[in-house]
């Protein structure tokens, strides 16, 4: 077992000592950094003007929000919210560069995002016509909504009961909470994960088909390892490095997000962030399922550089071809009028790590077992990855 | 100890590169010879288990090929050998040892005790990007011999040596052949005739002559030739008969060629060597007299 760990280790050496695995992973690193706080540089301008840096803005609206945290998301703080609206005037233009909107109703604006979820508002003309009775049902009239897009929806009969059943389950009230560490990390995980995606297939392609470039197969198959210990250790190499690179830039995003816009709300429901969102899970739960789906779509992804890699004679062809793949897909839009086209392109590592795939209203029928998007996701990686490494494995032995 | 090779085969597309070739080698050293395209490394790499034969087996006391058995007590030195260019000399025979399935304390110490043997001490920590090619090729032949093979199979193993450097090699090998099948192949006819005790021809994929160094150039002995002859007369011979060796005399031109019986007046039959046999038989266009 010693020579095992012994290869491992040269395995990973051979990784890391290459000049191009050092600068990607260093530009990964600084990309996923600086990509975190991109959002804070730069100015917010009314009527041309500079009116706050985007830093700025992030403090009053989090100094705004952790005001209201721990209140309940009841009648009484719509109300409110709506009166603060209110003195908005109607007028042409972004209500947004008012003064009024600053002075009133900018420290309710998250409340009002779920005003205008809730009860279908898509103009502040429309607030009027939300009454006292209307608000004090807000609960029962956003169920009501969940429910209507639920129904909307081209889900089977037995898929939509499971997304009812699923978001009745949610816990109400919610208990208003600051969430802009949360939300920003929901948004930076998708450039993070692409990012891991890409390093991994810039470290991990060479791991076999370098062998065939550097003219090392002949020496490592006429070893006594070289057809069993030495491919389970290149494929564990694989394997752990993505593990390793994925859990090192998550980490490097979640600090540096929560070290910028604060790190309250990780007990919060996610319907303060989705506000119709039909999952029973808090914050800090979905940002761990998210770091489990952007872990499991990379291994999926990097299971497949090793196939190729193990299969073709150049790296840079493996590198070519993972690109496509990770990058094409991002630009393909599917309709869900054919959910199983839909679910079935989501099953590209980079579509799993769009969140609003992840957090979504739908449940999957699959030979009579009902999951969720995520679920499947989890599920699917996993078991396309255990079918890819032996391929993998059987590809480099029998290569001649 | 014994290598059986039994009917091997290897059939590339339209083009067969090795033809049911049947051998069994004992300790020894068997010098490989054959024209490029002959099939050497074909045969070589099937013999290493890195080529799948398309059919045939071969079989060390018993084993085949494929098992991890055999390739523990295989030591190969491929044609272009590759190597990680980052690391250095000591690490890439750590590397290796651990490849054939030795303790890292075994590793160090043979790895330690290689590179002394084949002069790389001083370049040990040295990365291999900044080797000659000959240091390279040193380099390769100690991995070869990492576990103590005793199958040691070495594909044109003096390739970018200098002359020191070939014979200490050459002596090298010479020892290794007393407990070890080695078989090596080289264009360098002369470390064959040198070291080999059994050399094997091989041409278009087949094994056209095999014997000890006497019995194998028993077939051209008293066929071989020396002449001077003038310009006419050169150009003919050149046309109808092999041509070992020619210089340019002050008037006249110098010839050693293979011939069935005296090609001039002036021919003197000289002992044959292994040079004059390969020559012989892989002489372009194959011109047998």
């Amino acid at each position: 077992m010693s020579s095992y760990w012994e290869l491992v280790k040269f395995e990973y050496r051979k990784v890391l000592c290459k000049r191009s695995t050092i600068i990607t992973l260093l530009l990964g690193i600084l990309l996923t950094a600086l990509s975190c706080v991109g959002p804070l540089m730069g100015n917010d301008y009314i009527n041309g003007e500079v009116f706050e840096s985007n830093y700025e803005a992030m403090k009053k609206d989090r100094e705004y929000n952790r005001r209201l945290s721990g209140r309940e998301l009841n009648s009484e703080l719509l109300s409110e919210t709506i009166k603060a609206y209110r003195h908005i005037p109607l007028t042409e233009g972004q209500y947004s560069d008012t003064n009024e909107y600053q002075k009133y109703a900018r420290p309710y604006s998250e409340i009002f995002y779920h005003i205008r979820k809730a009860y279908n508002i898509n103009s502040l003309k429309e607030i009027s016509s939300i009454t006292k009775e209307n608000l004090d049902d807000f609960y029962t009239i956003r169920q009501s909504r969940v429910e209507n897009n639920i129904d909307d929806t081209t889900m089977s009969f037995k898929e939509k009961a499971n997304s009812i059943k699923l978001s009745r389950a949610v816990k109400t009230p919610f208990i208003y909470s600051y969430m802009g560490g949360y939300w920003r990390f929901f948004s930076q995980m998708q450039v993070t994960a692409f990012l891991i995606c890409f390093i991994c297939s810039i470290c991990i392609s060479p791991l076999f088909a370098g062998e065939y470039i550097d003219g090392m197969d002949s020496l490592i198959f006429s070893s006594k390892y070289g057809k069993n210990k030495i491919i389970r250790a290149k494929l564990f190499t694989g394997i752990t490095f993505t593990v390793l690179l994925s859990i090192l830039l998550t980490i490097i995003s979640y600090v540096t997000v929560m070290m910028f816009y604060g790190w309250d709300g990780s007990n919060a429901p996610i319907q303060l962030y989705i506000p119709l969102s039909i999952i029973p899970l808090t914050l800090g739960q979905v940002a761990m399922l998210y770091f489990i789906i952007v872990l499991c779509g990379n291994i999926l992804s990097s299971a497949l550089t090793m196939l190729l890699s193990a299969k073709l004679k150049s790296p840079f062809i493996v590198l070519v071809i993972m690109t496509v793949i990770t990058i094409l897909p991002v630009f393909v839009r599917v309709s869900e009028d054919v959910l199983w086209i839909y679910h079935l392109i989501n099953l590209i590592p980079v579509k799993m790590f769009d969140f609003s795939n992840i957090i979504s209203i739908f449940s999957i029928d699959l030979l009579g077992i009902i999951m969720q998007p995520y679920e499947l996701f989890i599920s699917f990686s996993i078991v396309v990855s255990i079918i890819l490494l032996p391929l993998a494995y059987k590809s480099f032995k029998n290569h001649n | 100890m014994e290598l059986v090779i039994d009917r091997l085969t290897k059939q590339y597309k339209n083009k067969i590169a090795v033809d049911r070739i049947s051998l069994t080698l004992k300790e020894g050293v068997y010098g490989l010879l054959g024209a490029n395209g002959s099939g050497k490394t074909s045969l070589m790499r099937m013999i290493c288990g890195v080529l799948k034969p398309t059919s045939g087996e071969v079989k060390f006391n018993g084993i085949d090929v494929s098992e991890e058995e055999y390739r523990d007590s295989l030591g190969y030195l491929p044609q272009n050998f590759g190597y990680y260019p980052e690391f250095s000399a000591y690490d890439f025979l750590l590397y290796l040892a651990s490849l054939k399935g030795l303790t890292k304390h075994q590793a160090k110490l043979k790895a330690t005790e290689l590179l002394e043997l084949v002069g790389l001490s001083e370049s040990a920590k040295k990365k291999i990007k900044t080797f000659s090619g000959g240091m390279k090729q040193r380099l390769g032949i100690a991995q070869a011999m990492l576990n103590d093979p005793k199958i040691l199979v070495l594909d044109e193993p003096t390739a970018g040596l200098d002359p020191n450097e070939r014979i200490r090699f050459r002596n090298l090998i010479s020892r290794l052949g007393k407990d070890k099948i080695v078989l090596l192949s080289t264009h360098i006819v002369s470390d064959v005739e040198y070291i080999a005790s059994t050399i094997l021809m091989m041409k278009d994929g087949q094994i056209i002559h095999k014997g000890r160094l006497d019995e194998i150039i028993g077939v051209i002995e008293g066929k071989v030739f020396e002449c001077s002859v003038d310009s006419k007369r050169v150009n003919y011979l050149i046309d109808n008969y092999p041509i070992i060796n020619i210089r340019e005399e002050s008037d006249k031109t110098f010839l050693r060629l293979v011939a069935e019986k005296p090609p001039c007046e002036t021919a003197v039959t000289v002992p044959a060597v292994l040079e004059d046999l390969y020559l012989y038989y892989f002489n372009e266009g194959g011109k047998k007299s």
